[in-house]
């Protein structure tokens, strides 16, 4: 037998038999390969990690009217701390978000326990989307629509942080880009 | 490492694959990059429009 420096002992070595135990080695390692390989599918619907999101090709023109057409309806207030939008979609609606250098709109006000429909692309670039302090990331690009369900289970004011580096001059751009996201009871 | 055996008869094509180091490391590189690639872009093509 040969080591890892010198080689098989045996120049045929392939046609050697193969003793029961390396058999039973390489059938045991293929199974665990092949389920690991099929449990991929099973992370869309177990565990804590970044869930799962549906996307669809649209334009920035058909997004922004999707997002104003919402704002227009659902404002309710003008953010204190920002002077912003908040809007309140209905729960179980279509809710839009907006990603753009360097910001996040509108302002969203959710409701525990309810679940919407996020709607998340971008008017420029490349955005990141990462809601604090919670696993669900997403990247955001112009042109594409991310959508996944989300029912708020907390209280509070969830910050969106931009994942992706998307410029900025000035002293303001991609390090600043924060967003925030409300939810009442 | 030589390529024939002691018996005259030539290596099984499967003992010539995994004894040639550098192909087994292009093979290395190149199938998971072109798998990985290929798969991204049939997932990018089959973005539907949205409804």
């Amino acid at each position: 037998m040969g080591t890892a420096y010198t080689p098989p002992t045996n120049p045929d070595w392939w046609r050697e038999p193969i003793e029961r135990t390396e058999i039973w080695w390489i059938v045991l390692a293929f199974a665990w390969c092949i389920f690991m390989f099929v449990w991929m599918v099973g992370w869309h619907f177990v565990g804590p990690q970044n869930m799962s999101n549906e996307a669809y090709r649209t334009t920035v023109e058909a997004y922004s009217a999707k997002v104003d057409a919402m704002t227009e309806k659902y404002t309710i207030r003008e953010d204190e701390a920002t002077g912003e939008p908040v809007v309140a979609p209905p729960p179980g609606s279509d809710v839009y978000l907006a990603a753009m250098q360097w910001q996040y709109r509108p302002i969203l006000e959710l409701k525990k326990g309810e679940k919407y429909r996020l709607h998340i692309s971008s008017y420029d670039v490349g955005h990141g989307f990462s809601l604090q302090p919670e696993n669900i990331n997403f990247q955001v690009y112009p042109g594409y629509e991310q959508v996944t369900s989300v029912t708020p289970n907390k209280t509070g004011i969830f910050a969106i942080a931009c994942g992706e580096y998307c410029g900025g001059v000035g002293g303001i751009g991609h390090h600043s880009m924060l967003g925030r996201i409300y939810v009442k009871e | 490492m030589s390529e024939s055996t002691s018996g005259g008869v030539s290596p099984h094509f499967m003992q010539k694959i995994l004894d040639n180091q550098w192909l087994l490391l292009v093979l290395g590189v190149m199938v998971p990059m072109v798998i990985y690639v290929a798969w991204g872009l049939w997932d990018i093509i089959n973005i539907p429009p949205v409804p």
